[in-house]
């Protein structure tokens, strides 16, 4: 069975007045248990209206989303606790820090669910290992942190309610590259380690490429594509043709195809066209 | 959540209206309101309404986006309204248990309903023709004899600018901030009043801090592009009164003296 | 080319005493007229601590910065300085003033008192050269992140500067954003000949420069070309900046005993070494 099923979706913006927009378009998507899954689209796209659905902050005009089978919208009056089950990291998550202690912050998504202290200090724990978060800092203000820091901070904080789903839009935007890879990488390895289900949204291809085990392509509203990473990169002219730029390696390969013949077109990375490459140079 | 509100937008135009030195707008609309609480009888008080309407139909923008601009005030129009039917004197013309309805009630009541309507009426039609920055010129103009009275103009001039360039900035971030605290949980529908306001903190103080933030920032780029005050400074608008502006401001001069007159007149009949 | 900002020994800590910590430590760089200079480094490295020095939004603590032979120390010189050097920021949104696209680029030729007329001639000139004169009469909060960014920059242009410095001005951005803003920063360079200084993390970006700078812990490391910098893979490792997958991909074969001899910088570099090897394979 589906972890997450969304049927027909469809969401309209400010719906009877002349503003009207389709922001989706008759969605349908399944995603499994322990699935990590890459959203691409250009600006616009509806890549956050999605997320917002996934996360129970906007309610489909038509369709359904079920979570192990159930409507989301079943019961509106439960709504949030969807919204602890499935985790949502927004843009630049480190602005909506409040508290006066690093720990009281993280604390904030588990006590909102109800937990009991020593529960929630387990939780506080359990994501600071994650996100690979100095527990020395728990005790501080979230103000007296470095960028990298507090990003780390909110993100552990949504982590620490322990969602069955966690979503996360742009969670490197601004970041160095040493943190950037950094943060993926203890992402992945809380996806495999806790078996968790995640969605990427993100406009680096690379990283997309690198980690997705499938990938959502949305342009205007639409599901475009919805498969492994080789397969989706390999179309390049679709992507273009939706505003996307495949991964480097992929465009270089796919120009040596008129000097090197059979090359194959789903080549990602650099070590899999380095090998690609010699395998050439060996069989001439 | 900013699609709703059409009460203090611009809609950009070309209209009469909209071609109308902003300074002459602004003065135009003071006397316009002075007309109104001016009239106080319902000839002059048809008169005037009449004119506001006709400027209304010269700005080019549906009447529906007018009377969309008092929805939210609507209610205390109502309000206003049925209260002074009660407190007033004069003959009674039929009474509801303990209140009694009188003919001044009435007559009360109607002027206040339509002096508070026209009041809307009259500020949207400058709002909506005029884009934030043209008001803020025209009022830092119009105020700029103040400086006399070591009254910064400037200053407050530059602050209502920013004001307006940032208010859809907090907006949007409002709701980012909302959205962000609902999903680690945060209940903001339901419980008492006590914890309603308690639930806003976690808005408020991000809110806060980004203020500061981008504050900051302001402040930096301003100073990179020489901000040093009023002084010294100009302006790349230049103003000029021309035929249209005369035109209206005779109109509505007009209309300020015929008004007079019919109070007058009505003064007389009356004694 | 002649030196056109001189940057000698500077020292900035945010304390005068003297243990605290010094968050640039002995800078000493020379940016010539008409250059196009990167700057990388980790973020707390000090790189927009430096750049402020530029334009007297902050004084060095020991040393001189000097713009075209002025002392950023000297009071009476500031608006001389800061209408030469302009800056831009990170957040789009935090440097636009006005609501109007114009009226925004008019704030810094109004306030060094430039004449009306002139004012409108410098305001147009600047939003057709950022491709935004279209844009003239929108609100500023609805353009898009590229947009709002490409109307910062004509406001710096209105001011005729010589020399623009830009602190992550695309971090925030989309790529279609980003690629607007480079195109932009290139146009200007090339045939206006403004002095870009450009902060960023993106090796693409970096690439387009004349040298890059790469600033550690509050200290210049390496200033060179970026085909020099580019080759040194380890030197690049050890200052955990990224790799171009194109500059990965040539490094690698060449360890795999591929006999390139060129490194490639882009793409289209790349493409071009590549074909050339496979071409004379055959």
């Amino acid at each position: 069975m589906a972890k997450l099923e969304i049927k027909n979706l469809t969401y309209i913006y400010s719906e009877g007045t002349p503003a009207a927009k389709k922001a989706l378009n008759n969605i349908n998507l399944r995603i499994k248990q322990n699935e990590f899954i890459g959203l691409i689209g250009r600006t616009g796209s509806g890549k956050s209206t999605l997320a917002k659905h996934l996360n129970a902050l906007l309610k489909p005009t038509e369709g359904k989303i079920l979570l192990d089978g159930e409507d989301f919208w079943h019961k509106p009056k439960k709504i949030r606790n969807v919204r602890f089950k499935v985790g949502m990291v927004f843009q630049y998550p480190e602005h909506q820090l409040f508290e006066e202690t690093v720990y009281k912050d993280i604390a904030f998504g588990p006590s909102n669910m109800g937990l009991l202290e020593d529960e929630i200090e387990k939780k506080i724990h359990m994501a600071c290992e994650f996100i690979n978060l100095d527990f020395n800092l728990l005790y501080k203000s979230p103000f007296e942190l470095s960028g990298g820091e507090k990003r780390k901070v909110a993100i552990a904080g949504v982590i620490a309610m322990d969602p069955e789903i966690l979503i996360l839009d742009e969670p490197t935007a601004g970041l160095d590259p040493k943190s950037r890879e950094q943060l993926l990488c203890q992402l992945h390895y809380y996806y495999k380690s806790r078996e968790k289900t995640v969605i990427l949204i993100s406009h680096n291809m690379d990283d997309i490429a690198k980690y997705s085990d499938r990938i959502i392509v949305l342009d205007d509203g639409n599901l475009i594509m919805f498969d492994s990473p080789k397969r989706v990169f390999s179309q390049i002219d679709l992507l273009k043709s939706v505003g996307l730029e495949p991964p480097q390696i992929t465009s270089v390969m796919r120009s040596l195809l008129e000097v090197v013949p059979g090359l194959s077109d789903e080549i990602l990375t650099v070590d899999e066209a380095v090998e690609a490459l010699l395998n050439f140079v060996k069989n001439r | 959540m900013l699609n709703n509100i059409t009460l203090g937008r611009f809609f950009p135009g070309s209209s009469f209206i909209h071609r109308l030195d902003p300074r002459v707008k602004v003065l135009l609309m003071i006397v316009l309101l002075l007309n109104i609480f001016l009239s106080t009888n319902y000839l002059s008080l048809f008169i005037v309404f009449f004119v506001v309407i006709l400027f209304i139909m010269l700005t080019k923008i549906s009447l529906k986006t007018y009377f969309k601009s008092m929805k939210f005030i609507l209610f205390v129009v109502l309000f206003t309204g049925i209260l002074n039917i009660f407190y007033a004197k004069g003959t009674t013309i039929f009474r509801l248990g303990t209140f009694s309805i009188t003919d001044e009630g009435i007559n009360n009541s109607i002027f206040v309903s339509m002096r508070l309507i026209m009041l809307i009426l009259v500020s949207s039609l400058l709002t909506f023709t005029t884009s934030p920055t043209n008001l803020t010129y025209a009022i830092e103009r119009l105020i700029r004899p103040l400086n006399k009275f070591k009254i910064k103009t400037h200053e407050l001039a530059m602050m209502m600018t920013i004001a307006l360039r940032f208010i859809p900035t907090l907006l949007e971030e409002i709701d980012k901030i909302i959205d962000a605290q609902k999903a680690r949980g945060a209940d903001m529908e339901t419980g008492n009043i006590l914890n309603r306001i308690k639930a806003f903190v976690p808005v408020l103080v991000p809110l806060f801090v980004s203020s500061f933030r981008r504050a900051y920032d302001l402040a930096l780029a301003m100073e990179c592009r020489c901000y040093n005050g009023g002084e010294g400074r100009t302006s790349m608008r230049i103003l000029h009164i021309c035929r249209n502006d005369i035109f209206a401001i005779l109109v509505v001069l007009g209309l300020f003296v015929l008004v007079l007159i019919i109070n007058n007149l009505f003064l007389a009949v009356s004694l | 080319m002649k030196s056109f900002i001189d940057i000698i020994d500077l020292n900035f800590s945010y304390n005068e005493d003297n243990n605290a910590k010094k968050i640039l430590n002995g800078i000493n760089l020379n940016i010539k007229k008409g250059e196009f200079l990167a700057i990388l480094g980790c973020n707390g490295s000090g790189k927009s601590t430096l750049i402020k020095h530029l334009n007297a939004m902050l004084l060095p603590t020991k040393g001189n910065v000097f713009v075209k032979g002025m002392n950023t120390k000297d009071e009476r010189k500031i608006y001389d300085i800061r209408s030469t050097v302009g800056l831009i920021l990170q957040n789009p949104d935090n440097q636009i003033v006005a609501s109007i696209v114009e009226d925004d680029v008019a704030f810094g030729p109004e306030n060094l008192g430039v004449a009306p007329k002139v004012i409108r001639e410098r305001v147009d000139m600047a939003l057709k050269l950022v491709d935004m004169y279209d844009y003239r009469k929108s609100t500023t909060y609805s353009l898009s992140g590229g947009q709002k960014q490409r109307v910062a920059i004509a406001g710096i242009i209105a001011m005729q500067p010589e020399c623009i410095l830009l602190d992550e001005p695309t971090s925030m951005l989309d790529p279609e954003g980003r690629k607007e803003v480079l195109d932009t920063i290139k146009n200007l360079n090339k045939n206006f000949e403004i002095t870009i200084v450009l902060i960023t993390h993106y090796m693409e970006e970096a690439v387009n420069a004349d040298r890059i700078a790469i600033i550690n812990e509050g200290k210049i490391v390496r200033v060179n070309t970026p085909r020099a910098i580019f080759s040194d893979i380890i030197f690049l490792k050890e200052y955990q900046l990224s790799i171009p997958p194109v500059v990965e991909l040539i490094h690698k074969l060449r360890l795999n005993g591929i006999n390139l001899n060129n490194i490639a910088l882009d793409e289209k570099e790349c493409i071009n070494i590549l074909k050339n090897y496979f071409n004379s394979f055959e």
